[in-house]
């Protein structure tokens, strides 16, 4: 079965960009065939792949579904690891989904199914009709929070929106990232809300590392850069913990 | 997509033209590659599209066009022998390769190894774009005790490597693709689908040679004698053939189609009446139904264990053991039938009779007066004609008498009268259009299908109560003739009353919801 994993967080700037590029590699490495969508107009992990959307594709053509999509899917430089591009006109996408006369995203998922075992999204920042759209057609909305003050209060926001919109909470899965230990708040903030159950954070933390920036530099995820560097551990620790122990895909 | 390129083009030609195209080329490690090709004997895999290596300690089966992996599996043990399906693990690969060999054994044929140099193709943004590997390829055939196929010509010049050259597109970027595509028809490469068949050729096998639907060439206006001659060359050629198997035991198909080429030989001789001088006919016939029948029993074993699965899925699980035991025994005797042929293939007797019959094949000469039957010379085709009539008019008068209540001789008599049809329908399939044969054979076929089962089942009812007889014994500890036949009796209700149960298990359901649904139900007890 498909599991669909939207990587999403209201603020900018948390690292879900970088969760997403690096767990979508370490699925594949695993061997799992794996497909990043990418659905912020920013574009930044399509940048990374070093992959630009082809000039016909945009926002009308993604919402369109089937295999028009399947066109402009685009193998990375990875085995096993496929990306659809963003595009700059998915800055309107919330206006199009909002209108209701088109497919949802649930939808629009449902026909990769056939041909990958995880499907990771990189979602823009902030919560609007398109984010909406997203919590529903994921399996797991995985939520990477820097361990600030202000971070756990738009974490609770989150959770409230969740409980708002009769969506499922279970959904939501939060992870620490950019932690510096040597910051005393982080240490706090991490032990206050990691000891909380309701909140479920994963144990895998992913630290601040000059690697995981330079990436914007390397284009390359950071396993593939250096398999055995702390970021790359971190990731691929994460991504097993996500996986779960007896989940094949 | 794989082109096969001849040794005089530059490796490095294509990277070179695709940088100059505005491409960013840059060459990865250099590699070797080891593995081994496996294919059933008579190139199932290979006519289906398909190729099966072993490599570092796995099975994977392959699309042979463009390498696609179909399934993998871990080879347990790698000797140098012969794999029927059930030797592979449970597992997609097991299903889709069994599909194909059915009962055939896949044998271990050639051993490939290779150099490879690849390289990486990217565009302006220094993604990449496309790949291209070259390969050089060293095919050498294995050499194992039990090797079916005929040992290779020694005269056999020494292969020269075969040059591949894969271009592996990437996903959303086709004009790198369409690019090098140009390059290479300029250099006058065509896509190549058949390497796999390559390597058989480079290893010495000959792939092509269809064993089953022969082009021998007759013409209508041949003498009778000559296409006699050619029909009978080509099953002997099959029986030579599938000797070697045979002896080895590797699957149980090499024996049958052995047989079958005895039987055809003697069936065109029978049929086909006075092209061949008659005295020759007759010692060869008799000679080639000794041959034939000494092996008859060992047959009827290998059709019964082959049934194994499907016996067990008939019993009850409280009978599989029982069944377990006596499979046991039929494979013991089958050993015993095995050796006893084995024996009698090795022998001075069937040798002499096989050289006898090739050197006839090979010498006799129809234009001869004193050699020729009455036939010899007339055309083959007006012949081939009367002799079908004539085969078809008596199956037809006697399939017409056979009610419900025939006794089943007439079945049997009927399954031989369908197979001397359908083999001269074979034989002469060549002499008349395609679209009018075609059908008739696949018709006779299928009545001889039906008859062969009603036989099949006969004979294995046989055995069955054979191998009962012999549970009994005479020994001081063996049970009691009527023991056995209680047990037999009680075994046969066991498996009737066993079907007849899930029969009644299966149609709870429906009586139930009709008493449900009954509406005079609810007047005593109504629905809450």
């Amino acid at each position: 079965m498909t599991q669909t994993i939207a990587l999403y967080s209201i603020k900018g700037g948390v690292g879900k960009t970088a969760a997403a590029v690096n767990l979508a590699h370490a699925a594949a490495r695993d061997g799992h065939p794996t497909l990043l969508c990418d659905l912020d107009p920013q574009g930044a992990a399509s940048y990374y792949f070093r992959v630009r959307s082809a000039r016909k594709f945009g926002r009308k053509k993604l919402l369109k579904g089937g295999k028009g999509v399947d066109k402009h899917i685009k193998g990375t430089d990875y085995e096993g690891l496929d990306i659809l591009p963003a595009d700059f006109s998915y800055r309107k996408l919330d206006v199009a989904l909002g209108d209701g006369s088109r497919k949802t995203l649930k939808e629009i998922f449902r026909h990769f199914h056939d041909d990958y075992e995880w499907v990771f999204i990189d979602c823009p920042p902030n919560i609007t009709v398109l984010s909406e759209n997203i919590f529903r057609a994921a399996d797991r909305i995985v939520v990477p929070c820097i361990p600030t003050t202000l971070s756990a209060l738009t974490y609770t926001k989150l959770l409230d929106f969740f409980a708002e919109e009769g969506l499922n909470r279970d959904k939501i899965i939060p992870f620490f990232s950019m932690v510096e230990s040597r910051k005393r708040m982080h240490r706090e903030v991490i032990d206050a809300l990691s000891g909380n159950a309701g909140y479920r954070f994963l144990s895998t933390a992913i630290p601040y590392l000059a690697e995981v920036e330079r990436m914007g530099v390397t284009r390359m995820p950071v396993a593939a850069q250096h398999p055995s560097s702390r970021a790359a551990r971190a990731y691929r620790e994460l991504w097993l913990e996500l996986r779960g122990p007896h989940r094949s895909g | 997509m794989e082109f096969l390129v001849p040794s005089s083009l530059d490796p490095d030609h294509l990277p070179a033209e695709l940088a100059r195209c505005g491409y960013r080329v840059r060459e990865g490690r250099k590699s070797r590659h080891r593995f081994r090709l496996f294919d059933t004997f008579d190139w199932r895999l290979l006519s289906h599209g398909l190729e099966l290596i072993q490599r570092r300690g796995r099975f994977h089966l392959h699309a042979a066009d463009d390498g696609r992996e179909i399934a993998y599996a871990p080879a347990a043990g790698s000797g140098k022998r012969a794999w029927l399906s059930h030797h592979f693990p449970d597992g997609p690969l097991r299903d889709a390769l069994g599909k194909i060999i059915e009962i055939r054994a896949v044998l271990p044929l050639v051993d490939v190894t290779g150099e490879e140099r690849t390289w990486e193709i990217r565009n302006a943004d220094d993604k990449r774009v496309l790949r291209c590997r070259r390969r050089a390829l060293h095919a050498a055939r294995v050499t194992w005790r039990g090797d079916p196929h005929p040992p290779p010509p020694t005269d056999l010049p020494p292969p020269s490597p075969l040059h591949l050259l894969c271009v592996e597109p990437v996903t959303g970027y086709s004009k790198p693709v369409r690019d090098a595509e140009t390059i290479l028809d300029d250099q006058g490469l065509t896509h190549s689908t058949d390497r796999t068949e390559e390597l058989f050729r480079q290893a010495g096998f000959d792939p092509a040679a269809p064993a089953k639907k022969p082009v021998l060439g007759l013409q209508p206006d041949w003498p009778a004698a000559r296409a006699t001659l050619e029909i009978l060359r080509h099953q002997y050629r099959v029986a030579r053939l599938n000797e070697r198997g045979v002896l080895a035991d590797l699957d149980t198909e090499f024996l049958h189609d052995f047989r079958v080429a005895l039987r055809r030989s003697r069936s065109a001789m029978a049929r086909i009446k006075k092209s061949l001088p008659p005295a020759a006919t007759r010692h060869f016939r008799a000679r080639l139904a000794e041959v034939a029948r000494t092996s008859n029993r060992l047959r009827d074993l290998d059709v019964h264990l082959l049934q194994r699965d499907a016996y067990r899925q008939m019993l009850p699980p409280e009978l599989h053991a029982g069944l377990d035991t006596f499979f046991a025994l039929l494979a013991e005797e089958r050993q015993h039938e095995f050796r006893k042929v084995v024996r009698y293939m090795r022998g001075a007797d069937y040798r002499r009779t096989m050289d006898e019959w090739g050197a006839f094949l090979a010498v006799h000469d129809p234009q001869l007066p004193e050699a020729a039957g009455a036939n010899a010379l007339t055309p083959v085709r007006p012949l081939a004609e009367k002799t079908i009539a004539k085969a078809c008019s008596r199956l037809l008068r006697r399939g017409r008498t056979i009610g419900p209540n025939a006794p089943d001789e007439a079945l049997h008599a009927l399954r031989l009268d369908c197979k001397k049809l359908r083999y001269l329908f074979e034989f002469f399939a060549e002499l008349f259009p395609e679209g009018e044969i075609r059908p008739l054979i696949k018709r006779a076929k299928r009545l001889q299908d039906l008859l062969g089962e009603f036989n099949d089942l006969f004979v294995q009812r046989e055995t069955l109560r054979h191998g009962l007889l012999r549970l009994a014994g005479d020994g001081p500890g063996s049970p009691p003739a009527e023991a056995i036949a209680a047990a037999a009796a009680a075994g046969g209700l066991i498996t009737h009353l066993e079907r007849r149960r899930s029969q009644v298990r299966r149609n709870f359901a429906k009586t139930f919801t009709a008493f449900e649904q009954c509406r005079h139900r609810r007047r005593f007890c109504p629905d809450d």
